[in-house]
């Protein structure tokens, strides 16, 4: 480096040999894997949050289908998922059901609720579905199966 | 200067916010030298400066700590953000006095009697020496400094992490060097010191 009042060779030299030994530092990898452990959940959570605010206004009318839904979509966990990719359950000649969760979980749930709503289409790219730009900014009808505390399970878009 | 391309974190980290793991990881790859090495650096110990890191990359796809385009390139935003960390745990652990408003003699001397030995292992003694000389430093002289000599920030990148002037980064640029000076002078390397030994 060069200041015009304080040169000293001397002084840059052993900065230099400082900088040196320093470069091959780096952070640890514990720190990589540990914050790419944060980031899934993170997403996971902020995911859950923005469906959670779309299905709000619907979350009140969907509680009188609640048990005669559970009865309808509990095949969903012995139906044949081979024809579909794995996190997929079909219930009926309509579209599959994406499952947000583990269908031990889904399973498991006492008292889950059927709700119908709408959601921004942008949320398709979010499930990893391709969306067409030119009604990205449209909303689009959805169903979805949340347990008892409004945790999504699984969720279909209709037509 | 530093030689990061902006426009490729500003792609990467709108990919991040969203939900690209592989952005966030691209990310946090092409930054997490510089930053680690600043932080170890201006503690001393590995263990801080990883915490400082993970701390800072949370931070950042949380948005704990948000990152404005408008005000500077990201490198510059990780080193400010791991600077205030670094002070923080400075004033947690009662380590310095608070920095005074103005630069004068008496703040360039170090406030912490009983430094935390380093935990970093240097191949050289001189470059073990140098950087016990840079630790008895004070902060902001410190970092200015490292940011400069070892980071190749410009002064207005230093002026902006800081968050001072350009005129004061200059000043304490010029007494951290300075200071650094005195420090080594004494420091004579093992070669040396053996040919003095052995001259009649």
């Amino acid at each position: 480096m060069n200041h015009a009042d304080i040169e000293n060779p001397q002084l840059d030299r052993q900065l230099g040999q400082l900088r040196e030994e320093l470069e091959h530092q780096q952070t640890p990898a514990r720190v990589e894997a540990t914050l790419l452990q944060a980031f899934a959940r993170h997403q996971r959570k902020s995911w859950f949050g923005r469906v959670g605010l779309w299905l709000a206004p619907a979350a009140g009318l969907a509680a009188s289908v609640g048990m005669a839904a559970w009865i309808t979509l509990a095949p969903m966990t012995n139906a044949p998922i081979g024809t579909d990719p794995p996190n997929t359950v079909a219930i009926d000649d309509q579209s599959p059901f994406l499952a947000l969760q583990s269908l031990e979980r889904i399973a498991a749930e006492r008292e889950p609720r059927l709700i119908e709503t709408a959601v921004p289409r942008t949320m398709l790219a979010s499930l990893g579905i391709p969306v067409d730009p030119e009604v990205a900014g449209e909303s689009m009808r959805a169903q979805m199966l949340v347990s008892a505390e409004g945790q999504p399970l699984a969720m279909r878009f209709l037509q | 200067m530093t030689l990061i391309d902006p426009a490729l974190d500003l792609d990467l980290m709108r990919k991040m916010r969203a939900g690209d793991a592989d952005a966030f990881t691209a990310l946090y790859r092409r930054h997490q030298g510089p930053v680690y090495r600043f932080a170890l650096l201006r503690s001393g110990s590995p263990d801080v400066a990883a915490d400082v890191v993970q701390e800072i990359f949370l931070g950042l796809f949380t948005d704990k700590y948000p990152f404005d385009p408008n005000r500077g390139a990201l490198s510059s935003f990780l080193f400010g953000v791991a600077r205030n960390l670094l002070l923080k745990r400075d004033e947690r652990e009662h380590r310095y006095v608070a920095i005074p408003d103005q630069d004068d003699d008496d703040a360039l001397a170090p406030v912490d009697p009983n430094p935390e030995p380093a935990a970093i292992l240097f191949a050289r003694r001189e470059t073990e020496a140098v950087h016990g000389a840079l630790r008895q430093i004070a902060p902001h002289y410190r970092d200015v400094l490292i940011l400069y000599e070892l980071h190749d920030l410009s002064y207005v990148e230093i002026a902006a992490v800081c968050g001072i002037d350009i005129g004061t980064v200059r000043s304490r640029l010029s007494r951290a060097r300075a200071r650094m000076a005195d420090l080594l002078q004494d420091f004579r390397p093992p070669n040396a010191a053996r040919q003095l030994e052995a001259t009649p």
